[in-house]
């Protein structure tokens, strides 16, 4: 595995241990649209970002 | 609503689906790779658009809905860890993938695993697992698609014949073009999903909460915006589907289909706009449901009751959508397991057989597979919930002989054969029994079982020939996709 994949497979531990995380400490108190479902909608949308500049990156001489 | 309306609007659908699949059946070459795997030659555009409307199947309109309306935005986040995890695992997976197929002419990923581990028992083993896994998940969407119509035209439309409809429609797709018919028209599935959903979103925000959807919700059902779910029940959900994308063969088997590159970037962003939308969309019905109908007693019907509250040729339009849903699901999962027993069981029984007969033995599999799968929408409901949820748990027991394919050259035939055959028995037996040893899932156990035999026995086996050759031609994808443009 390269340099850049294994980043990008720490981010996404990261993440999936926060998915673990928020829900049972911060979003189960939060009755609101501003707890788990803002929080579940901007961690796809943080995903997609990164993984588009990961590959704009990493498979750069691919995409010429 | 009257049938003759339903009718009508599944024969127009099916009209512009024809001649989708009409063209694509004008382009259709000889062999193989041709049929079940267009040749190589899908694009971005196309390809994301087959893959999202693979994964997302009635489960999202009618299963989400009711579970977001049962335990609210739990069922939200369990939807999204899969969606983050399989695009991070699409980035990494989708070019290895794509180069040994190019290499090696891999059709089908049982076909790969069979030959990394020199095994070709493997490649059987894993196509059974696959049938077996497989079958009663298409008979789910199929049960969907029965009780839709049935319910829609207030039973002028019996279920039987409801849950007929689509195998025919999907079988006509499959069989007329193979795999380019059906991305083609899995494009037009994807765009009905969306336009169904988008045009219900507007209207239910419009008629429903003239004073705003979020604030209305949150006033009447702020229970359902707060995370409900045990620990145990999110790990027992979420693992599964974690790795879901990777163990499901008419997803990985699209990962052979793109032409280059840019079409693997393409799929994987696609897919992610898509699905995002569409979760999103899904949890706001699920949410809208609880605020407008509420009380249901099976969360299920929180779909259906939905729609029976929008006008007739709305609730048309989302039906057809939840139908394309289905066909865009079952198309490709029946093409994927005739090509797999074709190419794994019908060659392993007969190893010098021609592409033409392996083709042969494949498409004829299409209608039966799918009249198997017909067969068993009609059982009862309950058995064939405990089969389809023990179906994405069953193939949990492949993940470690999968990741290992690529990423370790240590792993072993015998490990993997070890490890497959308890690890599903024990899942089986867990989900048939109702177990739950420390409150944990049966997939949890398959997994921790199946990663110890399998890291164990491969320590004390020695790895095949071509395990390094492998795993180090497609960790250096780049470099050696490079040199096959040059």
């Amino acid at each position: 595995m390269k340099r850049n994949e294994l980043q990008l497979v720490l981010a996404f531990a990261v993440l999936i241990i926060l998915t673990f995380v928020m829900p049972f400490t911060v979003l189960k108190h939060i009755p609101t649209f501003s707890g788990g479902f803002t929080f579940f909608s901007l961690v796809p949308v943080a995903v997609i970002i990164y993984i588009v500049i990961y590959m704009a990156k990493s498979w750069k001489e691919l995409l010429k | 609503m009257s049938p003759l309306w339903i009718y009508l609007a599944i024969v127009i659908w099916f009209a512009f689906g024809s001649l989708i699949s009409w063209q694509a059946r004008k382009r259709l070459g000889k062999g193989v790779t041709e049929y079940f795997l267009a040749n190589r030659r899908i694009g971005s555009v196309i390809g994301a658009f087959t893959l999202s409307a693979t994964v997302y199947s009635a489960f999202m309109m009618i299963g989400l809905v009711g579970l977001v309306y049962a335990t609210g935005i739990a069922a939200f986040g369990f939807e999204v860890v899969f969606l983050v995890a399989t695009l991070v695992l699409l980035a990494l997976f989708i070019p290895r993938f794509w180069i040994a197929g190019k290499k090696y002419g891999y059709v089908t990923p049982a076909e790969l695993l069979g030959d990394r581990y020199e095994n070709r028992a493997i490649a059987v083993i894993v196509a059974i697992i696959f049938i077996l896994t497989l079958i009663p998940y298409t008979s789910v969407q199929l049960i969907g698609a029965g009780l839709l119509a049935e319910g829609l035209s207030g039973g002028g439309i019996p279920y039987w014949l409801g849950s007929l409809i689509l195998p025919i429609i999907a079988f006509v797709y499959v069989w007329w073009a193979g795999m380019r018919s059906v991305a083609w028209t899995d494009a037009l599935q994807g765009i009905i999903m969306l336009i169904g959903s988008l045009t219900l979103l507007a209207f239910i925000w419009i008629t429903f909460f003239p004073e705003g959807m979020f604030n209305t919700i949150a006033a009447s059902s702020p229970e359902k915006l707060k995370f409900t779910w045990g620990f145990n029940m999110w790990l027992g959900l979420c693992l599964p589907w974690i790795f879901f994308m990777l163990l499901i063969p008419q997803v990985s088997q699209r990962f052979f289909i793109l032409k280059d590159v840019r079409s693997i970037r393409g799929m994987i962003i696609g897919f992610g706009i898509f699905g995002l939308i569409y979760t999103v969309l899904v949890t706001i019905f699920g949410l809208a449901a609880a605020h407008i109908v509420p009380g249901l007693e099976k969360a299920d019907s929180a779909m259906p009751a939905l729609l029976s509250l929008v006008p007739a040729a709305l609730a048309l339009t989302v039906a057809i959508s939840i139908f394309a849903a289905s066909v865009s699901t079952i198309n490709s999962i029946v093409l994927s397991l005739s090509s797999i027993a074709g190419r794994d069981i019908y060659r392993a029984l007969s190893p010098k057989i021609s592409e033409d007969r392996e083709l042969f033995w494949g498409k004829l599999l299409i209608p039966i597979m799918f009249l198997i799968a017909w067969g068993f929408a009609q059982l009862k409901l309950g058995m064939i919930g405990i089969l389809s949820t023990m179906s994405s748990g069953g193939l949990m027991s492949i993940l470690p002989a999968l990741i290992g394919a690529f990423f370790w050259k240590r792993g072993t035939a015998t490990a993997v054969i070890s490890s497959s055959i308890p690890s599903v028995i024990v899942i089986g037996w867990f989900y048939m029994a109702g177990m739950k040893p420390l409150g944990l899932w049966p997939p949890v156990w398959g997994l921790i079982i199946s990663t110890v035999i399998y890291v164990v026995v491969s320590l004390v086996t020695r790895p095949p020939e071509k395990a390094a050759e492998f795993v180090d031609y497609t960790s250096n994808w780049q470099a050696n996709a490079k040199a096959m443009v040059e």
